[in-house]
């Protein structure tokens, strides 16, 4: 067992590790945090992949963009060292023999992938007559790094690549934003701050009134 | 002496010295700014500033350090401890972290001190976007001091500064990407290297004359980024005593300092290396023709021309903190609904515009006339 | 590229550029007037270029423009064009007992927008832009569920949607990477190849597993269907419209769009946890709609028992199976918002509620028998449309040979007439209030009028559901 290994095995360990806490911790935040931990253990592992622009978009999506919405979400809702009530014992079995069956399956998926997945993937790239897989195999043995900023680019908006899925996903966050901010905005000036616990606190602490409401309502 | 010279020469080694000299520099920056922002604050407010204990009261920061190890280290009750305690550490990292990418100078000849030529800690071909990824957890530590301190200015403090972070983190994002599609590399060393360029030959193709607006553009967010004025909302004492910081005492306290400083100096190199052609000038191929002339031995030649650059590099960052404090003394500070407004309704329209009209400037401008990218 | 070569397309690119439009027009507009008549106008555009419009089959990468999913695209965009309609009195003053709904300009964008999803949905090639269409059709509802100003109901509506949706997405999510991992390609065409070639491999069966799952909540199939009743009961009335019927349409054409080609073969193996789906949507669907007393809440559990008949249509062969589904469809979303435009005339000044009903027959006999027509319908009593439906997934699944399967369905259609029954029972029999006569809008009689002709010709005349068989099959 080389380092790489070795620190491949210890980050799986963490990832693990924090995953569980994740989802067993009492107390929201540290839950959040916990969730935090794993996404960055992930970019980590992309990094081990050589996968750079993985890691790195999911450094900056992940964890500098969506992981703190989310904190700030169980900041604002949630009380300083509150616990949350802990699940009845059943429930609890009931998740466990749950995580073992899937830990079994894929346990087992590994395993049998680990021996036959080789010879299964030729003979299907081989009976696969459609021209983009052949291509994307073609490529794949060429040693061309499809992970590279470049190239990844050049896929996204060429229409016989991914250019469609992509302009979807525009349309996709343009929902989001505008459902966001029109259920937000839902209840006009009558309720400002009313629904959203931290923006009562804001609206009264902050300029007193004006252009708070406004300020607030600008970043979706 | 040999076998100091095969432990030197470990890329181990040369790695942890490389860092203990990047940190170094940062964090001795610090009270050099520190004093210079008293001074620079002291001169616009017609005032002599710190002049008593050293020359130019140059020890006034030996004697805050130490006064601020001394104080007490207060920790107040029904707090997150461990959110408490890390919230220093997490709002300092960011700043130091992104300095590890800057290629600060040319290493000349020696693989081993900079690959590829460039005296950078780290330097990999994904720099600038490793940059965004690190500015980008910038936002943690505040957030959780603000939060952890359990005191409700603190926690606007922190609310505020996030939002500021994020918001102003998506224009700084707009402006790279018009940057990027211009030097089509995110290598911070290649990127500086395309700048050494002349335009018509006599101005200088720093980034700043080809993309002006992407250059204002990143300086505002910049400005937001670092949190300072006018942009220092989170710490606004008129409307929240200390703002994320109010709880905090002596060295954790000292460490939010050292953060801010430290992101400024930071902030600073990057915008030199984007756009103020980072350790170049015009007129450095001349300079090392004449050195080449002048000294014999490659190894002296190869470092003058490191200091050099390095000198060249380091005086651009020093005006652009200068230039960064000549704000902060000069402008007042934004209100929270007009920072906000600035953000979203002014700049990332215009971040985006900007992106299409580099475009467009690419396509059909610079392709045809052969400048440009 | 040329632009000729775009044409199968325009449908997609112009229902965008109509969601844009829309939601533009609305920042300019006081009262919201012009996004409405610019989004009927432009749905009734847009369904009559898909009627009448390109006939040419296209593929892009990875949208196929074909004639089913032509077909499904105008069902969409009539079960829209019905929703803007229904939502029109509930964006005025006092149209509603509830309250009054704002913002008719994002709701009728979202609504667009969610029909875009629909729209990749039926025209995915691979995963990706299914799972995509997937989200963009259901992720506007979220607000959607939510829109109800200062209503407790409406929150959590919007909030069971999110989360049950979003845990609902991770399923799909999960099950289409052990897909990619089991076939080694996204693309619909090489996992067809991949599912002929090793139909026993254990990684695809968790991906259809997970699939299946994810889907299913979305269809609200028993038994993940416990989000429905609260959400149709919580969410504005016309999102409970869009909810029971395109975004039904839409989760029956996913399932359709990936077991009935690129997972066909293997779909028999598939058979047993079909069935078992099946029965349980009507067990539980016909139960809990006999103790309702909320209307929404009725529609709710009456909408799990008709995706438990459609699910019948799964065990069937192909083209048969989705003519079936397409009709079944048509027929339902006729006779729901017959139903769900009652609502809103009752909703006016009452609630929408079984007691609302109460002497509908002296208040307005000819909306008494609309509504008796409906549960007809909706029963599957002859010679109305909901008959042929029925019949023709009936006679999908028994061409198969299960009849077992059959005769339950047949049992619980039975004991579905008992609580549509009830419906009727109180508009006619149950003594009325002291409420006035109601009296209809001119646009309100038009779409009644249109909708119960509809209800008679579907069940009475085969030649539509010939021609949509004949477009769907292919």
């Amino acid at each position: 067992m080389n380092v790489r290994d070795a620190f491949f095995y210890a980050l799986c360990a963490l990832l693990l590790g924090l995953a569980v806490l994740t989802v067993a911790a009492g107390n929201l935040f540290r839950a959040a945090l916990a969730l935090l931990g794993v996404l960055l253990c992930t970019a980590v592992l992309f990094l081990l992949l050589q996968a750079e622009m993985a890691a790195l978009a999911q450094v900056m999506v992940y964890i500098g963009g969506i992981m703190i919405f989310v904190l700030y979400a169980v900041l604002l809702t949630s009380e300083l060292g509150g616990r949350m009530p802990a699940p009845s014992p059943v429930k609890m079995l009931l998740g466990v023999a749950v995580a073992a069956v899937a830990l079994g399956f894929l346990a087992g998926l590994a395993q049998k992938t680990g021996a036959g997945a080789a010879a299964a993937r030729a003979r299907m790239h081989a009976e696969s007559a459609t021209k983009e897989s052949a291509a994307s195999s073609a490529d794949a043995e060429a040693g061309v790094n499809i992970a590279s900023l470049k190239t990844l680019g050049q896929k996204l908006l060429d229409p016989k690549g991914f250019l469609i899925p992509f302009e979807l996903i525009s349309v996709l966050l343009l929902a989001a934003m505008v459902g966001a901010i029109a259920v937000a905005r839902q209840g006009g000036a009558g309720v400002r701050g009313g629904s959203e616990p931290g923006a009562a606190a804001i609206s009264v602490k902050d300029q007193g009134g004006a252009g708070a409401a406004e300020s607030r309502g600008a970043p979706p | 002496m040999g076998s100091l010279m095969t432990v030197l020469t470990n890329p181990w080694v040369i790695m942890a010295i490389k860092i203990g000299v990047g940190l170094g520099l940062v964090m001795g920056m610090v009270p050099m700014m520190v004093w210079m922002e008293r001074k620079v604050s002291a001169r616009f407010q017609l005032r002599r500033g710190p002049n008593r204990v050293g020359p130019f009261g140059l020890f006034q920061l030996i004697a805050d350090s130490l006064k601020l190890l001394w104080k007490e280290d207060f920790l107040p009750r029904n707090t997150d401890r461990i959110i408490f305690l890390a919230a220093p550490i997490m709002a300092f990292l960011p700043g130091v972290l992104s300095f590890a990418l800057i290629p600060i100078g040319v290493a000349g000849g020696n693989e081993l001190l900079g690959p590829g030529g460039v005296m950078a800690v780290s330097y990999i071909s994904m720099g600038l976007l490793v940059a965004m990824a690190v500015s980008s957890v910038a936002a943690y530590g505040i957030a959780f001091a603000g939060w952890a301190s359990n005191n409700q200015y603190s926690l606007l403090g922190g609310i505020r500064s996030s939002a500021q972070l994020i918001s102003y983190e998506i224009v700084m994002g707009m402006a790279v990407v018009s940057l990027l599609m211009m030097t089509g590399t995110l290598n911070l060393g290649e990127i500086v290297q395309q700048q050494q360029e002349l335009l018509f030959g006599f101005i200088p193709s720093w980034n700043i004359i080809r993309q002006p607006l992407t250059f204002i553009l990143f300086l505002v967010a910049a400005f937001a980024e670092t949190n300072r004025a006018p942009f220092d909302l989170p710490e606004a004492e008129q409307e929240l005593v200390g703002g994320y910081h109010t709880e905090y005492t002596g060295m954790r306290y000292a460490w939010f300092m050292n953060g801010e400083y430290a992101a400024m100096f930071t902030m600073c190199s990057i915008l030199t290396t984007l756009f103020l052609g980072g350790w170049g000038f015009p007129g450095l191929g001349r300079l090392s023709g004449i050195l080449h002339l002048v000294v014999l031995g490659q190894d002296i030649q190869w470092m003058l021309v490191g200091l050099i650059t390095f000198g060249a590099f380091f005086t651009k960052v020093a005006l652009l903190v200068f230039f960064f404090m000549w704000v902060r003394w000069t402008l007042p500070r934004f209100r929270w609904d007009q920072l906000m407004k600035l953000g979203w309704n002014v700049l990332i329209p215009l971040g985006l515009a900007n992106i299409i009209g580099t475009a467009l400037f690419l396509e059909y401008v610079a392709s045809r006339f052969g400048f440009g990218g | 590229m040329t632009l000729a070569e775009f044409t199968p397309l325009l449908p997609d690119l112009l229902l965008l550029a109509l969601a844009l439009a829309v939601l533009k027009i609305d920042l300019w507009s006081e009262d919201g007037e012009a996004g409405f008549h610019l989004t009927w106008i432009g749905l009734a555009g847009l369904a009559l270029l898909l009627a009448f419009g390109s006939r040419s089959d296209a593929v892009f990468a990875d949208y196929h423009i074909t004639a089913a999913s032509r077909v499904w695209k105008l069902l969409f965009t009539l079960a829209t064009l019905a929703t803007v309609f229904l939502s029109r009195p509930y964006f005025r003053a006092g149209g509603n007992a509830r309250g009054t709904l704002a913002k008719s300009g994002a709701f009728f964008g979202l609504l667009l927008l969610c029909m875009q999803g629909m729209f990749a949905l039926v025209s995915a090639g691979n995963l990706i832009v299914f799972y995509l269409g997937l989200e963009l059709a259901t992720m506007p509802i979220y607000a959607l569920a939510a829109y109800q100003p200062r209503d407790a109901d409406s929150a959590e509506a919007g909030s069971k949607y999110v989360l049950m949706g979003g845990f609902s997405s991770a399923l799909t999510l999960f099950g289409i990477s052990f897909l990619y991992g089991a076939t080694g390609s996204l693309g619909f065409p090489a996992l067809e190849a991949a599912v002929r070639a090793a139909p026993a491999d254990p990684a695809l069966w968790g991906g259809i597993f997970f699939l299946l799952g994810g889907l299913g909540f979305k269809l609200a199939m028993a038994p993940l269907h416990m989000w429905a009743p609260d959400v149709y009961q919580g969410a504005p009335t016309p999102v409970m419209a869009f909810l029971s019927v395109a975004s039904k349409a839409a989760a029956v054409a996913a399932l359709a769009t990936l077991f009935l080609s690129p997972l066909n073969a293997v779909r028999p193996d598939l058979a047993p946890c079909f069935a078992a789906a099946a029965v349980l949507s009507m067990v539980a669907g016909n139960l809990g709609a006999m103790r309702q007393k909320d209307l929404r809440r009725f529609v709710a559990y009456s909408s799990v028992a008709q995706v438990g008949y459609m699910l019948l249509a799964m065990l069937g062969e192909g083209d048969g199976s989705r003519a079936a589904l397409v009709y079944n469809l048509v027929t339902y979303g006729v006779t729901g918002f017959a139903l769900y435009f009652i609502m809103g005339v009752i909703g006016k000044e009452g609630p929408e509620t079984m007691s609302g009903l109460r002497g509908l027959s002296r208040r307005h006999p000819g909306l008494a028998v609309l509504l008796v027509l409906c549960m007809f319908s909706l029963a599957g009593v002859p010679p109305l449309a909901g008959f042929l439906g029925k019949f023709m997934l009936f006679s999908a699944a028994a061409a198969e040979g299960h009849y077992l399967l059959v005769g339950i369905a047949v049992a619980n259609a039975v004991v579905s007439f008992y609580y549509y029954m009830l419906v009727v029972k109180e508009a006619y029999i149950a003594p009325p209030g002291e409420a006035a006569a109601i009296r209809l809008r001119p646009l309100q009689i038009m779409v009644l009028w249109g909708l119960g002709l509809a209800l008679l010709v579907l069940g009475v005349c085969p030649a539509p559901a010939d021609w949509l068989a004949r477009a769907a099959g292919n």
